[in-house]
């Protein structure tokens, strides 16, 4: 059962388009955990698609000036898949600490350029993804037993669970499930069973390294490259 | 505007809408004009109905560049790759999802959020056909294919076949009984190739919840 999802206003804006690419991941990942989420997302963009009709056609617009496009458009050769996406290699699962976690197909594609997994204290790996040029992408796995103090400056912090489970003071938290949490949450994660997550992380915030000192291991290395 | 209004007149709705005996299919009514455009794309790859959508949709998509970009080029850009797609992805159109309004609408923001990060230099390891798919990819396909073989030929599952709703089960006799390919069936049934994966797929759905109990 999953019981943390994104806002109606996430979704809102995911069907839009106007999130963060590293946001509308997350989000998209949970959408193929969350059958419920799925429909309002559809339902939010079928709404959106309603607007877009509304809008008094631009009597400025040069419908001349399109006419070539359409020309250019029929006389290109077609691809012969059809339209289809193209079959990559992509990496559906992942293998960490001896246990396997299927990938939802937008992860995968994420996790296609290969991940450098770094071992950091209290039994937490992660990985860094670049997704975009402003949020901070990883995977982070938490063997059994494994605890991070997931501190966050300033901005959200967003939790997608791949697989697995944690828990910190405010929650538990299962597959699927889509955690926000600010820094005001002073969350330490611990995991009993073992879990993988894809967080993100939007104002990720400069310290000067003097500051740096003074965090977690985790933050440091997160600041750092 | 003449330049395509001369192509849209000489064609009619019933070139669009072949007459031949109505199948459970036709219940679904392509009320809206976009759908019938859209769907004529889809199973037929209809030139003068690709046209007539390129007529009424560059101008909104037009005026959604406007809105993003607010430059000319740029907006004019987007209706290129928009309407681009549109032509070639018209097969992944799943007609039971949702109206064509909304697919196209689709397809016009996923452009747009591709041409915003390739002008920001962002990272191109995931594009927006990966957020918002525009119909069953090969992926899902595939899997869901190897698991209904699997599964069809271990059980008999006549009984439960029938009590599937009429488009599913018709779906479902085409493909598993008469051993017609999905692009067979799209044609014989004047449906998108996407609307025909996504109710194989339910279909199966269905199928193993009935059985019960199967991995």
């Amino acid at each position: 059962m999953i019981a943390y999802h994104p806002t109606s206003q996430e979704l809102l804006a995911f069907g839009i388009g106007t999130l963060m690419a590293g946001s509308a991941v997350a989000i998209a990942a949970h959408l193929e955990y969350c059958p419920s989420c799925s429909s309002k997302a559809a339902r939010l963009e079928a709404e959106s698609a309603q607007l877009w009709n509304e809008v008094p056609d631009n009597s400025d617009i040069d419908m001349d000036a399109l006419a070539p496009i359409l020309d250019a458009i029929l006389s290109a050769p077609l691809p012969e898949d059809s339209g289809a996406a193209p079959v990559s290699s992509k990496q559906a699962a992942i293998e960490i600490g001896g246990q396997r976690f299927k990938l939802p197909p937008v992860l995968a594609r994420v996790a296609e350029g290969g991940l450098k997994w770094l071992s950091l204290p209290g039994g937490v790996s992660l990985a860094k993804v670049k997704v975009d040029n402003e949020t901070l992408c990883t995977f982070l796995y938490m063997k059994p037993g494994g605890k991070v103090g997931m501190h966050t400056h300033q901005g959200m912090e967003t939790t997608l669970v791949i697989g697995g489970s944690f828990f910190d003071a405010s929650g538990h938290y299962r597959k699927g499930d889509f955690v926000e949490r600010s820094e005001t949450d002073t969350h330490t994660s611990e995991s009993e069973e073992g879990c993988l997550c894809f967080t993100v992380q939007d104002n990720p915030v400069v310290f000067t390294s003097r500051f740096a000192r003074l965090l977690n291991p985790l933050n440091r290395y997160l600041m750092r490259h | 505007m003449a330049q395509l209004c001369k192509v849209a007149a000489a064609v009619t709705i019933s070139d669009i809408r072949k007459p031949r005996p109505p199948t459970v299919v036709e219940e679904r009514k392509a009320v809206n004009k976009l759908d019938e455009l859209l769907m004529a794309v889809a199973v037929k790859r209809d030139r003068q109905a690709f046209a007539r959508l390129f007529a009424e949709c560059s101008g909104k998509v037009f005026g959604l560049g406007m809105k993003i970009f607010r430059n000319e080029q740029q907006a004019q850009e987007l209706v290129q790759d928009a309407m681009l797609t549109v032509w070639r992805k018209a097969p992944l159109f799943d007609s039971d999802r949702g109206s064509a309004n909304t697919w196209i609408f689709a397809v016009a923001r996923n452009r747009s959020f591709d041409m915003l990060r390739r002008r920001k230099a962002e990272p191109q390891c995931v594009s927006a056909d990966d957020i918002w798919p525009l119909g069953e990819g090969p992926d899902t396909e595939t899997h869901a294919q190897e698991e209904a073989n699997d599964f069809l030929e271990l059980r008999n599952l006549r009984g439960h076949i029938e009590e599937l709703p009429e488009a599913q089960k018709e779906i479902v006799r085409m493909v598993y009984l008469e051993d017609k390919t999905h692009q067979e069936v799209a044609a014989e049934l004047a449906i998108p190739l996407g609307t025909v994966k996504s109710r194989l797929r339910l279909a199966i759905g269905k199928l193993k919840e009935s059985v019960g109990g199967v991995q």
